[in-house]
């Protein structure tokens, strides 16, 4: 029995399961640079599928709609969700109407994205009944992901809010400060950490947001997301997996930002009670 | 500049926070808000500075009501409990504050709070954060952030509650100071009787959102108009007694009062210095007694007696032990007739 003093087990679950999320992934980046069209088997290291990425029209294409699409629906979501956080938490709502508002902003969370899709496409056919704009594309996709991503950035800055003691802001409503004054000089630089990691999280989750894009999307209007789904029916090629791979470091690359930056302001509060 | 609260009363919920509560603070006077939590105090505190709104009554600055004047309006300005800095400014940009967010010019700015950092002994931290500092020292610049902005009144709340013992009584000393020098009205918020015997110049006993007792500290320890203020404020022999004639009837002897009070039935407070121990019988109010109890607190013997378990502090050199046999007086002018 000697042999098991030792902890074993829980070591190899660990191992067991860090290997079970990242093989898939550390398998793509390697079949990325293997020098073969199909076959499982190595036959040595190539750029060349991020070389042909790069050549390929609809990729870039698909790259500037996907960026594009993340980046304004991700600034909308943020002033947005940072007013609805802002008000929900500052202004003395009754009881019932505070947990009514509460449960609306979880809704967006918990809903199914497929339904929450097929109650778009609702809307934009009737809302097509009065003007042209919300004909499938760019702008339907934009008003699809600020619906979901508000939810997110207001609860992240929420978080953030209730962080910090209602003393700060009467100090400053007693230090002669008006309201729009106090919001800009304290409470925006304080929320900061929270408003840039909720930017960071409606970001990421609009750059692979799949099932709001496809029921909201037109002809000219194609994402990665919807690229790569659309390439795959056609069997995956190495250049998909140069795609995702991009992709993947690029997401680590904001994760790892985003953890940074959040370190950073913890560590300057920390001592501050 | 004189502060005059006058009636006021407000309720959260079905508590009662604050019932016709009347208070006036003259200027350039020290005036406490002492008493347990939930008593009250810091609602009131609240109410003046107009964080917070009366159900009922009025504040007056000078005569003129305020009630209806917001928060960042009224020439009042706060150190609160949490001290409040913002954190994510320097501690002279603390400090700057309440001057930035009146239009200040810049160059005004930089010399009141440089005086006002040198005047907190805090010039070389300037330039550092919040979270860089010790808690006396953020304490000291919440005051400096308070105190260039030359309010009329300042108002503490609990300034001294998150720092230990020592740095406290140290405070005190430097915070009573300071106000005779600036001759401004200060109204502080405490729970610490210590802190507003040492510092005030008027105290308000406050109990379930009223005040009990209003007067000098002196006022206050030696003649408590009730049984809670004799026994919040230090320690109070309460023994009751019934008025008799000339004399008061109580459970330790006949008493002789200076004033005989207006009731039947009450009780006498008499603190621990004002019963002397006698070797041989006094002329009056005397109560021969065995010691029951005796404990030698360095500075005093803290002395208990069987008789009504009246407690006696006598000088250390004292030679008195358990179960000697002694006399006691218990000083005329220092025994206090209440009625509660």
């Amino acid at each position: 029995m000697k042999k098991f003093d030792k902890p074993v087990l829980m070591p190899l679950c660990a191992l067991g399961t860090i290997a079970f999320l990242y093989v898939p992934l550390i398998a793509v980046a390697s079949f990325s640079v293997n020098n073969s069209r199909f076959g499982l088997t190595w036959e040595g290291f190539t750029w060349k599928w991020y070389a042909a990425l790069f050549h390929n029209e609809q990729i870039l294409e698909a790259c500037w709609n996907t960026l594009f699409l993340a980046g304004v629906s991700t600034a909308i979501a943020t002033v947005v969700g940072t007013a609805l956080a802002i008000g929900m938490s500052r202004f003395p709502w009754g009881k019932k109407t505070a947990s009514f508002f509460e449960f609306n902003l979880y809704m967006p969370v918990i809903t199914p994205e497929i339904v929450f899709a097929g109650a778009l496409v609702i809307a934009f056919a009737t809302l097509r009944y009065f003007s042209s704009i919300f004909e499938p594309g760019m702008v339907n996709m934009i008003i699809g992901h600020v619906t979901f991503q508000v939810a997110f950035v207001a609860l992240v800055v929420r978080s953030r809010l209730a962080s910090f003691n209602n003393e700060i802001e009467e100090a400053s409503r007693d230090l002669y400060a008006s309201n729009g004054y106090t919001l800009r000089k304290v409470i925006l630089p304080m929320l900061t950490p929270g408003i840039v990691s909720g930017a960071m999280l409606a970001f990421t989750l609009s750059l692979d947001d799949f099932i709001i894009s496809f029921f909201t999307a037109g002809p000219t209007s194609v994402t990665l997301p919807l690229y790569i789904f659309a390439e795959v029916h056609r069997g995956i090629t190495p250049k998909i997996h140069a795609l995702s791979t991009v992709g993947l470091l690029l997401t680590i690359c904001l994760v790892v930002a985003s953890e940074k930056m959040s370190n950073k302001s913890k560590e300057k509060e920390s001592s501050h009670a | 500049m004189t502060l005059e609260a006058y009636a006021i009363s407000k309720n959260y919920g079905d508590v009662q926070a604050l019932q016709d509560v009347d208070i006036r603070v003259e200027t350039g006077e020290l005036f406490t808000l002492l008493g347990p939590s939930g008593c009250g105090k810091t609602t009131l505190l609240r109410i003046i500075a107009g964080l917070e709104k009366a159900d009922k009554g009025t504040i007056y600055l000078n005569g003129t009501p305020v009630s209806n004047i917001p928060a960042n309006q009224r020439p009042v300005n706060t150190v609160f409990q949490s001290y409040a800095l913002f954190p994510h400014m320097t501690n002279a940009d603390n400090v700057a504050y309440g001057l930035r967010s009146r239009k200040i010019p810049e160059t005004e700015v930089r010399k009141k709070v440089e005086a006002g950092l040198e005047m907190m002994e805090l010039s070389e931290f300037g330039d550092r954060f919040p979270n860089q500092l010790s808690g006396g020292q953020r304490q000291r610049v919440a005051m400096a952030r308070a105190l260039v902005c030359e309010p009329e009144v300042l108002l503490l709340d609990e300034p001294m509650s998150a720092l230990d013992a020592k740095l406290r009584t140290n405070l005190q000393i430097q915070l009573r100071k300071l106000q005779k020098k600036i001759k401004k009205t200060f109204v502080l918020v405490t729970h610490d009787q210590d802190e507003a015997l040492t510092v005030s110049d008027k105290i308000a006993i406050m109990k379930n959102g009223k005040v009990l007792q209003i007067g000098s500290p002196r006022e206050i320890y030696d003649r408590p108009n009730c049984r809670f203020v004799a026994e919040f404020i230090g320690t109070a022999n309460i023994i009751d007694a019934r008025r008799d004639g000339d004399v008061m009837t109580t459970s330790v002897g006949d008493m002789i009062l200076p004033e005989l009070p207006d009731w039947k039935d009450g009780a006498l407070v008499i603190r621990p210095e004002g019963i002397l121990l006698r070797n041989d019988k006094p002329a009056k109010n005397g109560v021969q007694t065995k010691v029951s109890e005796v404990y030698y607190r360095g500075t005093f013997l803290d002395v208990t007696l069987e008789t009504g378990n009246l407690r006696v502090r006598c000088a250390p050199h004292n030679k008195i032990e358990t179960g000697d046999s002694v006399w006691v007086e218990l000083l005329e002018d220092a025994l206090v007739a209440i009625h509660d």
